[in-house]
């Protein structure tokens, strides 16, 4: 199983593939795309400056420094939302790309947009974003049909759906899932809040909830109650979405989702590569991430069974309490 | 216009006989008032049946039929509302189809997963299938600007750029039509409903509920569980404490400023805009002029 990890600059590119990353995504928003779309309205999921790549000559750098280590780049393209227009603008930026350099894929989760680069660039190979929401068989073969070579699924599938999905699909196509850093409360596919729009309306720490009941009265015994309840869910934001204030663990490690435990199942089911989340994270948290992900694939080298590797990981982690509260798991049980 | 009553379970069907009942969550009568002085007298002649957040919540056959006979009873056609789903959903929803299909019911369905728009193109093509408002991508964070302001941004910000919802561009219009789509849904932008890129075929707008976010994490199902049960996606049980509760959200820090145009709501596993009179008054009027082919009117969205 490759290592993917997040990049915004060549120099990240090189730290995280001599730390061991396999595979490199990033995105690129031109200088000129303001003028385009207005400043809110990005090519990927995250603003200029805030994840992406500052040019295409430093993506063309990043390309050439990944296939001499023998390590892929991969394109982010993964706005769930674009005009008639931009479809034109992001076809002209794209052949752009490609006349310039070899990016070894592109990430897509618009089925319009992927139609369009299979019809018009036939040679490009095409990744379905976990913004396509892949969640069942039926949409995998939905974006398989559609070309993509690579499903990547969301967070928090069910391993065993998971597994049931790539046995139906088949090997022909490449799968990847997510294994370290930042969660969602909410479906990626299915949320239309903007973060251009003064940051995540979801995990928004100054929410007030009051409660109703059916008929419309706000009862204090139920408000009580789901108070509680509320002081559960912000300790889970606190802890799965945001990363425990981006603190680091005792060993040196990020803290945010992790997968670890289940390396073992998804080596089985047979997922080639293991993403990193962050973009927009500090190149130390990404080196550290790369480099827990590396020594634990290595814990995978000489031993089968699935509960010893769980306990390595657990020892790895160094995080006991954490890892007993399930808040920091992207496969729960 | 055709006009559809939203019923998002069985345990709602009494909004079939009084669908302007009182409502905690926005005042119907307003509503209903405000809808026929600018549409019309309100007459619905279809019933959607089932949601579109959360699988857990797929009705089974026996509750379709029992809501398609009585729909039929009232004259009403019938549109079954379904939702994304994991492969748990799917088997839900595919032995549903298979029941239906043997019942001889070729509903049209509202989809709100692509691997639901395949599996009616593959396996039922006998159904009709409708692209749901969550396929049909659009930017619904209230926070992206009241409609005087975005007319005032749109002339710097290049009004081409900013699509009210992805079934206005050709080459989604091209997917769809792959797919034997004729009729896609849409509910209104917090941003104010414009003109829109008409297509070939229809268009639905549910109101007064817009969609903001939801997913598989339901902060309401595991109310009540054990701390470290809470938040999962994948328990396949669930004690519909959404029926029973429901919450509204603020924020007075200004990271989400509050509006006179509608509030902020959470229902089960979804956030939604509810939008009140006033807003919905403009929102009428520009309907009036742009033509809806479908208006859904839901007094709850689950």
């Amino acid at each position: 199983m490759n290592i993917l990890a997040p990049i915004t600059s060549l120099e990240e590119g090189r730290t995280l593939i001599l730390e061991g990353a396999k595979e490199l995504y990033c995105g690129l928003q031109p200088e000129y795309w303001d003028s385009v779309s207005g400043d809110r309205f990005w090519l990927n999921r995250r603003g200029p400056g805030q994840g992406n790549l500052p040019s295409l000559e430093e993506l063309s750098k990043v390309v050439g420094l990944a296939h001499f280590h023998d390590v892929k780049v991969f394109l982010t393209l993964n706005q769930s939302i674009y005009s008639n227009a931009l479809y034109q603008e992001i076809l002209k930026f794209v052949r752009k790309v490609y006349a310039t350099c070899s990016p070894d894929a592109l990430i897509i989760g618009d089925p319009g947009l992927m139609k369009m680069m299979k019809e018009k660039m036939p040679e490009v190979t095409l990744h379905a974003s976990s913004l396509g929401g892949i969640l069942n068989t039926e949409t995998a073969k939905f974006f398989r049909d559609l070309g993509a070579k690579r499903l990547i699924f969301p967070r928090y599938v069910d391993l065993e759906d998971m597994a049931r999905i790539m046995q139906k699909i088949g090997s022909d196509m490449e799968y990847e899932a997510f294994i370290l850093n930042d969660g969602c409360i909410f479906e990626e596919a299915y949320c239309f809040a903007n973060h251009a729009f003064n940051g995540a309306i979801c995990h928004n720490p100054h929410w007030i909830y009051k409660l109703y009941d059916k008929s419309g009265q706000s009862r204090k015994e139920a408000s009580r109650s789901f108070s509680q309840h509320l002081r559960d869910y912000r300790e889970f934001i606190y802890i799965g979405i945001k990363n425990m204030a981006e603190s680091i663990s005792p060993k040196g490690d990020p803290m945010g989702m992790c997968g670890l435990c289940a390396l073992p199942e998804l080596k089985a089911m047979g997922v080639c590569s293991l993403k990193i989340v962050g973009r927009e994270s500090p190149l130390e948290k990404k080196a550290a991430s790369v480099r827990l992900l590396r020594k634990s694939l290595a814990s995978l080298e000489g031993e089968e069974n699935p509960e010893i590797l769980k306990l390595c990981f657990r020892m790895m982690r160094s995080i006991p309490k954490l890892c007993d509260s399930n808040y920091m798991c992207y496969y729960r049980n | 216009m055709e006009w559809a009553l939203g019923i998002p379970n069985i345990e709602k069907v009494y909004f079939m006989d009084d669908p302007w009942c009182e409502n905690n969550l926005f005042r119907s009568s307003m509503i209903k008032e405000i809808s026929e002085n600018v549409l019309g007298e309100i007459l619905f002649t279809r019933i959607y049946f089932g949601q579109e957040f959360c699988e857990r919540s797929i009705p089974s056959l026996r509750e379709v039929l029992d809501v398609y006979y009585r729909a039929r009873e009232h004259g009403q056609e019938l549109t079954l509302v379904t939702p994304y789903v994991t492969e748990n959903g799917l088997t839900t929803l595919r032995q549903l189809l298979q029941g239906l299909s043997e019942e001889g019911l070729a509903l049209e369905v509202v989809v709100n997963d692509w691997g639901i728009l395949y599996l009616l193109n593959q396996e039922y093509p006998g159904f009709k299938p409708i692209i749901g408002r969550q396929l049909n991508k659009a930017w619904r964070d209230p926070r992206i600007g009241s409609p005087t302001e975005n007319k005032k941004k749109t002339h710097s910000q290049k009004s081409w750029s900013l699509p009210m919802t992805s079934f206005e561009s050709d080459i989604i219009q091209k997917v769809f039509r792959d797919f034997g789509v004729s009729q896609v849904e849409l509910d209104i932008p917090p941003s104010g409903l414009n003109d829109f890129g008409r297509w070939d075929n229809k268009v639905s707008l549910y109101f007064p509920y817009t969609v903001i976010t939801s997913g598989r994490m339901c902060l309401l199902r595991s109310w009540g569980y054990q701390k470290d049960d809470k938040f999962k996606t994948t328990d396949k049980t669930c004690g519909r404490i959404c029926r029973q509760f429901w919450l509204e959200l603020s924020d007075k820090s200004g990271q989400v400023p509050a509006s006179p145009n509608w509030k902020i709501v959470q229902k089960g596993n979804a956030i939604f805009c509810v939008f009140k009179e006033g807003f919905l008054k403009d929102t009428f009027n520009i309907i009036s002029r742009i033509g809806i082919d479908r208006l859904i009117f839901q007094p709850e969205p689950i």
